[in-house]
């Protein structure tokens, strides 16, 4: 196999798009100026729903499409007016874009003969990685008469097989069923690790997202919501819109009454919760109060401290139990893992509800 | 992402050609230049010779025309006759695609059925119209020597429909056959097992999904009769005078350009009309009605086991019949005298040869010009197209169809009036024959190579890119061989047409330069029919060579698999 690259680091500096299109009214802000740093190594994925930028952001990344403003910097060399086919980056596509015309080893092999390797040292190499992803045998295939999945391991060998200094996935998985996906996206990930290739990975899921990367960059509307890892992006969500897109959350709107150093007290419905936030809201002002479902607890029985909550809607799902309450007015999830026999609770019941403020987070309004 | 696919900024015509590649450009301007001298231009005096007369706007011409009684009846009788030919050939054709996609036939009647049907497609359009005379004529086979009529009249309006019908009922069951076999088997399976009778079924929900395709089909063997000069030359005689018709007499007979000109207008509007009713609007249509994957063809519920023997004995009896007929003409090219002396000779053919060798010079030397000129053609306006290489590629598209959708009679007096005075003299050459050739039949190559590269996304040359690879070593190792397919689609029909047509240019040879079609044609006239049947046969044999040799080149360099998927006949 051929030599391997020295992990690279990505940075963005500033860098935008803006498109014209007549029919949507002029200008299209896809990505607005933004920095964005990309650690050696790393498998960072960009989440965000559709027309959010993330999948114009990669293509920049790419040489697919020049950025309006701004540098693209890989391994500390200015790839901004770098050509996409000098670039050294693999990019796995949505579609695979396999060459329909050549075989599963043609395609494969396809990076190498354009380096003009050895015929020799193409054929271990190829050899090599479709063993890697599990398609020996496979070789003389055409990309029609082999599965969804090994078409994603072909695109997938294809861009390994070169050793690119990038890797540069777009929704990769979005054409495969859901067992398919989770597994592929397990075998991405140890590629990637194995490897040690940084990666920039572009999905709209936000589990895929939690399973796969080392770090998550949230995007929204051309612009950087959130960066952080996994569990930061999950339980101290930075806005309203993070909280949201990344799993389900509990919105309590609350009053800033008093903030003191780190800490926040927000009155909702009468009620004063005191929050840990690196946040600093003025007094008086609206905030948010974000609990994930999990995190609350409900139980029998409420006492005249307890908060209490009606039960409207119970959702069995197995492993755990969704009930859908009334909480100080609002609507409010809680999720209770694990449930055992006779401990459900029917519609209508009145419950006590737990919010545990170290569990809580605060968003600005 | 929505945002991905975004159109030139306007920021004036300068600035928004900036985002063109230069060669695109040059390109592109050069296609503009063809297209202005070959298509637009003749139309253009088309148009001008007939409402223009001494500088002045004039419906003068038009209304000549139409005061003599007998256009008006040649243009009622196109109507009729285009009309009656585009009902018969759909239910023929629809009998024949309903077999071929429903009836579950064996392997063997499927290819059967197939072989036969490309036989009209592959021969000259009157080849059927020829052996009509050998069958029905006043020495026919069938009246005279197994009937014992004498003096029967083949010569009308019903043989001329019936010559028409055999050599376009292909067109429709291509049309057909496409259509139901889109149309998801599961959606009849599904009323069937509602508790719907067969034929309920049929009704309800087989035919209303396949009548888009069969307006289709009905446009497209409607425009094709009524722009036909040649079946209608050969049998219509004359009792039946039709347009196409009045216009070669018109042009040939009386030397009255202007008369002719007048004519093919009257011929041109409705031609146009169809072919925008049926591009812009029953196609559209296709796309809300047929979902779903390909067929399998095989839908053993819907039909019954009699309706199925019924299906295979019609279809089997039709493909006797222009069996029997192409069997004629190779008969009628080995006989003396047809209908007299049934002695064995070679003489036509020796004669075929001889007297007949420059036309088939002629014919070869222009046909094997016109493939690849043609074939290029399409696949340039198409890339350019697809692409958003040029800027107004719909237009160029539109405009490169215009000489496909004219009648070919139309196309030919057109190019009569553009080319024989200066400023471009072409008139007796063959730049002339060769150049109504391909840009007459160069929009199938263009259909073709716009439907595959639709298919190919850009994400596969991305993906050559960003392997490494620099745009022409993307162009070489992807993108040629992926659109290859259209570009032999484009050869074979170019090459097919330019051997077999002849109402576009039949007003274009000369003395230099002539034809097989126009020399077959002559001969069935002057009734000498063992010399036009050897032409005939000649022709058919080499379009057939050729086109295997084409599709055989395909298949060596391993792309047959990507015709298959992306082919349009």
């Amino acid at each position: 196999m051929a030599k391997t690259n020295q992990a690279a680091e990505i940075r963005l500096e500033n860098i935008s798009k803006t498109f014209h299109d007549r029919a949507r009214g002029g200008a299209v802000h896809a990505v607005r100026p933004l920095d964005l740093e990309i650690k050696p190594g790393q498998l960072t994925t960009l989440l965000g729903p559709s027309g959010c930028g993330k999948t114009t952001l990669l293509r920049m990344v790419a040489g697919f499409e020049e950025p309006t403003t701004g540098r693209i910097i890989i391994g500390g060399q200015d790839q901004t007016k770098v050509m996409a086919n000098k670039r050294d980056i693999g990019f796995v596509f949505q579609n695979y874009a396999l060459f329909p015309h050549m075989t599963v080893y043609d395609n494969v092999a396809y990076g190498l003969k354009l380096k003009g390797l050895p015929a020799s040292q193409i054929r271990e190499a190829v050899g090599d990685v479709l063993e890697m992803v599990g398609l020996t045998g496979m070789e003389k295939r055409f990309p029609n008469q082999i599965s969804g999945g090994e078409q994603q391991r072909v695109a997938l060998a294809r861009v390994i097989v070169t050793r690119p200094k990038v890797l540069l996935f777009d929704e990769p998985l979005s054409n495969l069923d859901a067992k398919r996906r989770v597994q592929m996206r397990g075998e991405i990930k140890a590629l990637q690790k194995m490897l040690s290739i940084t990666s920039i990975y572009v999905t709209h899921d936000q589990e895929e997202a939690l399973a796969i990367s080392d770090q998550i960059v949230v995007m929204n509307k051309g612009t950087i919501e959130q960066v952080g890892t996994p569990w930061e992006v999950y339980s101290q969500p930075r806005s309203l819109f993070v909280a949201n897109f990344v799993g389900t959350t509990n919105v309590l709107p609350a009053q800033v009454r008093e903030v003191q150093g780190s800490t926040v007290a927000a009155e909702v419905q009468g009620r004063v919760f005191r929050v840990q936030t690196s946040i600093s809201p003025a007094v008086g002002s609206q905030v948010y109060l974000l609990i994930r479902p999990e995190a609350a607890q409900i139980a029998a029985a409420p006492g005249e401290e307890d908060l209490v909550g009606t039960v409207k809607g119970v959702t069995y799902l197995g492993e755990k139990v969704e009930y859908d309450l009334e909480v100080l007015g609002q609507d409010f999830k809680v999720v209770v893992a694990d449930p055992q026999r006779g401990t459900v609770f029917e519609p209508g019941a009145q419950v006590a509800v737990n919010i545990p403020e170290e569990r809580l987070s605060v968003v600005d309004h | 992402m929505a945002a991905r696919r975004n159109t030139p900024k306007q920021a004036g015509l300068l600035g928004g050609l900036g985002r063109y590649s230069p060669t695109a450009l040059v390109l592109g301007g050069l296609l503009w230049i063809f297209l202005a001298i070959f298509i637009l231009y003749p139309l253009y005096k088309l148009l001008y010779m007939t409402f223009v007369q001494n500088g002045t706007f004039t419906f003068a011409s038009l209304t000549r025309i139409l005061s003599r009684r007998g256009n008006r009846v040649a243009l009622v009788n196109s109507l009729k006759l285009g009309v009656i030919v585009g009902i018969l050939s759909t239910v023929v054709g629809f009998l024949f695609a309903f077999a071929r996609s429903r009836a579950n036939l064996a392997k063997g009647w499927r290819r059967f059925i197939d072989a036969i049907i490309v036989l009209p497609m592959i021969s000259p359009p009157f080849t059927l119209a020829l052996s009509m005379l050998f069958a029905f004529g006043p020495r026919g086979l069938l009246t005279y020597r197994l009937l014992g009529m004498t003096g029967s009249s083949i010569y009308g309006m019903w043989s001329t429909v019936w010559a028409q019908v055999l050599t376009y009922f292909p067109l429709a069951y291509l049309t057909l056959r496409g259509v139901l076999e889109n149309i998801n088997p599961s959606l009849e399976e599904n009323a069937f097992s509602l508790g719907g009778s067969r034929l309920r079924v049929f009704g309800t929900v087989t035919l209303p999904l396949a009548t888009p395709g069969l307006a289709n089909s009905f446009l497209l063997v409607f425009s094709a009769s009524l722009a036909d000069f040649a079946i209608p030359l050969v049998l219509a005689g004359h009792t039946f005078p039709v347009l196409s018709t009045q216009a070669y007499l018109q042009i040939t007979g009386l030397y009255d350009l202007r008369g002719g000109a007048a004519l093919s207008f009257i011929l041109l509007v409705p031609s146009l009309l169809i072919f925008f009713l049926q591009r812009y609007w029953v196609s559209r249509k296709y796309y809300v009605t047929v979902t779903g994957k390909a067929a399998s063809g095989t839908n053993a519920p819907l039909v019954s086991r009699g309706a199925k023997y019924g299906l295979l004995a019609f279809c089997l009896v039709v493909s006797a019949f222009i069996l029997l007929l192409y069997g004629m003409i190779l008969f009628g090219s080995l006989v003396k005298a047809w209908g007299a002396n049934h002695e064995f000779t070679l003489a036509n053919y020796r004669y075929l040869f001889t007297h007949g060798l420059k036309s088939i010079k002629d014919t070869l030397y222009i046909a094997f010009w016109a493939m690849p000129l043609g074939g290029l053609f399409g696949i340039l306006v198409g890339y350019l197209v697809t692409r958003k290489l040029v800027p107004a590629g719909r237009l160029m598209e539109s405009v490169s169809m215009i000489n496909y959708a004219l009648p070919g009679m139309v196309v030919g007096i057109a190019y009569l009036l553009a080319f024989n005075d200066p400023p471009l003299v072409l008139t007796g050459t063959a730049t002339i024959l060769i150049a109504a050739y391909v840009f007459r039949y160069s929009p199938t190559g263009v259909r073709a190579t716009i439907a595959t590269l639709q298919q190919i996304d850009r994400s596969i040359e991305e993906a050559s890119t960003s392997l490494g690879a620099d745009l022409v070593t993307t162009l070489r190792t992807i993108t040629v061989p992926l659109v290859l397919p259209s570009l032999f689609a484009g050869l074979e029909v170019t090459f097919t047409r330019a051997m077999t047509a002849i109402s576009a240019t039949i007003f274009l040879v000369s003395v230099n330069w002539t034809l097989i079609t126009v020399r077959i044609l002559e001969s069935a006239t002057e009734l000498e029919l063992g010399n036009a049947a050897a032409f005939s046969v000649f022709v058919i044999v080499v379009v057939y060579v050729v086109t295997l040799g084409l599709r055989g080149i395909l298949r060596l360099l391993g792309l047959a698999t990507v015709q298959e998927k992306t082919a349009v006949y």
